[in-house]
């Protein structure tokens, strides 16, 4: 069952104002994910969740490469394995 | 008698006792091996591996958490190959880091699984091309079937004082350092280590450390087969996720052993709800050493007083000293008594630790690192480390090997392995202060300042080449890294230093999974270097710590 982009991209940013405790109308799709200033530990975790969630492998430095949310979603869609 | 001599005894001794279990999602054990069964499947794997490398080849082993890692880890070592575990990593600085290995050590090999090796391939980038190219064997355990080959023992003729394995030491990006440990060096520190704790036969300890690091490798892993007891392996990454299922596990399996670095207990604290603590029994716990960065106080009697209400005890933690070019131990609090605190001589308002007494076997001094001159040992300076656990020496590095590994006193007393770290002695206590080198450490992890400059120094435009430098800052969560850059004048607006700190910020994560603390951006000419035009860190430190 593979998702959209705004059910992945919607599942990453309530995960991160979550973590980040920020509001979620604040997490934009196209800020540099370090902005959020997460904790590796924190990525890595919800690296896993998202990971359990797609049912699919992820690198734990996924959203380092990709950079943004809205990149990091494309991607996935990308290699969604249907 | 070696390592792989010891399995043998042991798999003799107990061939039905578990030696090791993996903690899957849910906190079952999705693998277990025997001692009969891990001791034929050892000798199997060995023989494969014989007949596909020539003796004395490095191979390097890139597995997870699983069972396949201590199966061609040892393997490797009855097949006289020299093992090289190495960390995974997917990015392009985790490949790059595995292609400077291969390099490094002029690998025959990469022992890996399937899917470690499909993730290493998803993304193209120059990095994973490069890999793509190398003309290295690819060995996959996922075609190891132990019931192929007929169980023989072959004779072994290993020299004992050879390097058996290589431990790198950092995850540096250009220039790593594979130190060279011995079967000798090994087995001098494993009696050590486990002599020191009590540990025996009954003993069930469990480990979430990474394999590929001398703590989770020696004592995580090694300690088990060597003293015939069981250990439970649970994955750096599971226990990040779910840091309750480490806990669990010491409860459920009533195990006497587990450590790690400091973060792994306040990481436990932050995670795990009071009320979830309350329902684990952890008075088994005989050791819960604490190394691998520098020990903070606040650290370990938080713990002690959140886990009381498991029944742990807080005379079992052990604060523990050592490092990867002595093996792994130089010194351990001895376990069932209480902690010691004392003041550094000379400052007279910080408390530090004691690591314990070294360990047996091992003379340490306390030097002054420059004149090299033996110092009172009730201050502070260089500590030098000396007893059969001081490993060969870095592999093909011979400058850094004479350097390190065989330092004499300016009286003439040696060779000692000099450890970089500041330290001092009391009632033959040893405490640990600071680093004379300029190391990075955070999270047990260690980073070479200039693999961070060099990336900082790329990254964007108007950073000045060769003028940033990286150091630990002390902050209420532990070390963090900080970093100074200088910028080009015409870097004026407020906005334009922002984008640029969080370009910074961006690289130094990407390369190195790691979120500077800090970035400071200065002008040309204020960051400290010497007049040979060399960055002084630590001055830097000094200067910009507490801006």
């Amino acid at each position: 069952m593979t998702k959209n982009f705004n059910e992945i991209s919607g599942w990453i940013v309530e995960r991160i104002s979550e973590h980040a405790e920020i509001d979620p109308s604040e997490v934009a799709l196209d800020t540099d994910i370090v902005n959020f200033r997460l904790d590796s530990l924190l990525l890595v975790s919800i690296t896993s969740e998202l990971e359990e969630w797609l049912g699919m492998e992820l690198n734990p430095s996924l959203f380092w490469e990709m950079g943004t949310i809205a990149a990091t979603t494309n991607w996935i869609l990308e290699n969604q394995e249907v | 008698m070696d390592i792989l001599e010891i399995l043998e005894s042991n798999a003799n001794l107990y061939p039905d006792k578990l030696a090791y279990g993996f903690i899957g999602k849910e906190g079952e054990l999705t693998e277990q091996l025997h001692y009969q069964q891990l001791h034929q499947q050892v000798w199997a794997a060995s023989r494969q591996l014989k007949a596909r490398y020539e003796a004395h080849s490095r191979v390097i082993i890139l597995l997870p958490t699983e069972a396949s890692f201590i199966r061609f880890f040892l393997a490797s070592l009855q097949a006289e190959l020299i093992a090289v575990p190495c960390p995974i990593g997917y990015s392009e600085s985790g490949i790059t880091r595995i292609l400077n290995i291969i390099s490094d050590c002029a690998a025959s090999g990469i022992i890996t699984n399937k899917k470690t090796h499909k993730m290493l391939f998803q993304r193209q980038n120059d990095a994973s091309k490069a890999l793509q190219e190398e003309s290295i064997d690819w060995f996959f355990t996922d075609d190891f079937l132990p019931e192929m080959i007929p169980f023989e023992i072959t004779e072994r003729k290993t020299d004992n004082s050879q390097p058996a394995y290589l431990q790198y030491t950092s995850g540096s990006t250009n220039r790593p350092k594979g130190v060279m440990v011995s079967h000798s060096n090994l087995v001098a520190n494993l009696s050590a280590i486990n002599n020191c704790f009590g540990r025996t036969a009954s003993d069930v300890s469990v480990t979430w450390l990474p394999h590929y690091h001398d703590m989770g490798l020696v004592d995580g892993l090694l300690s088990p087969i060597y003293t015939g007891g069981t250990g439970i392996a649970i994955s750096p990454l599971l226990f990040i996720t779910k840091p309750f299922l480490l806990l669990q596990a010491i409860s459920q399996y009533r195990a006497g052993f587990c450590g790690g670095p400091g973060f792994g207990l306040d990481h436990c604290i932050a995670r795990i709800p009071a009320e979830q603590l309350a329902t684990l029994d952890l008075s088994s716990m005989r050791v819960l050493y604490v190394g691998a960065e520098p020990i903070r106080i606040s650290t370990l009697e938080r713990f002690a007083e959140a886990a009381r209400v498991t029944g742990f005890r807080r005379n079992s933690l052990v604060p523990a000293y050592g490092l990867a070019e002595a093996t792994l131990a130089v010194s351990l609090h001895l376990n069932g008594t209480p902690m010691i605190y004392q003041k550094i001589p000379g400052s007279g308002t910080k408390d530090v630790v004691a690591c314990g007494p070294p360990v047996e076997f091992t003379e340490v001094l306390i030097v002054e690192p420059e004149q090299k001159t033996i110092v009172d040992d009730t201050q502070v300076g260089e500590i030098w480390v000396k007893n059969h656990a001081v490993a060969l020496g870095y592999w093909k590095n011979e400058n850094e090997t004479n350097r390190i590994f065989k330092a004499f006193t300016s009286c003439g007393k040696g060779p000692f392995l000099r450890t970089g770290d500041l330290g001092f002695m009391e009632n033959g206590q040893l405490f640990i202060t600071g680093r004379t080198k300029e190391l990075i450490i955070i999270r047990g992890v260690n980073y070479y300042p200039q693999d961070i400059e060099e990336i900082v120094s790329e990254c964007h435009e108007d950073i000045q080449p060769n003028a940033t430098a990286a150091f630990s800052v002390e902050t209420a969560q532990g070390e963090a890294l900080m970093i100074v850059t200088e910028v080009r004048r015409v870097v004026q607006q407020d906005e334009d230093m922002e984008s640029i700190k969080t370009r910074v910020a961006h690289s130094v994560g990407l390369a190195f999974g790691l979120i500077p603390h800090k970035v400071i951006l200065i002008q040309p000419g204020k960051l400290p270097k010497t007049s040979s035009g060399k960055i002084q860190r630590l001055k830097a430190r000094e200067v910009f710590a507490e801006w």
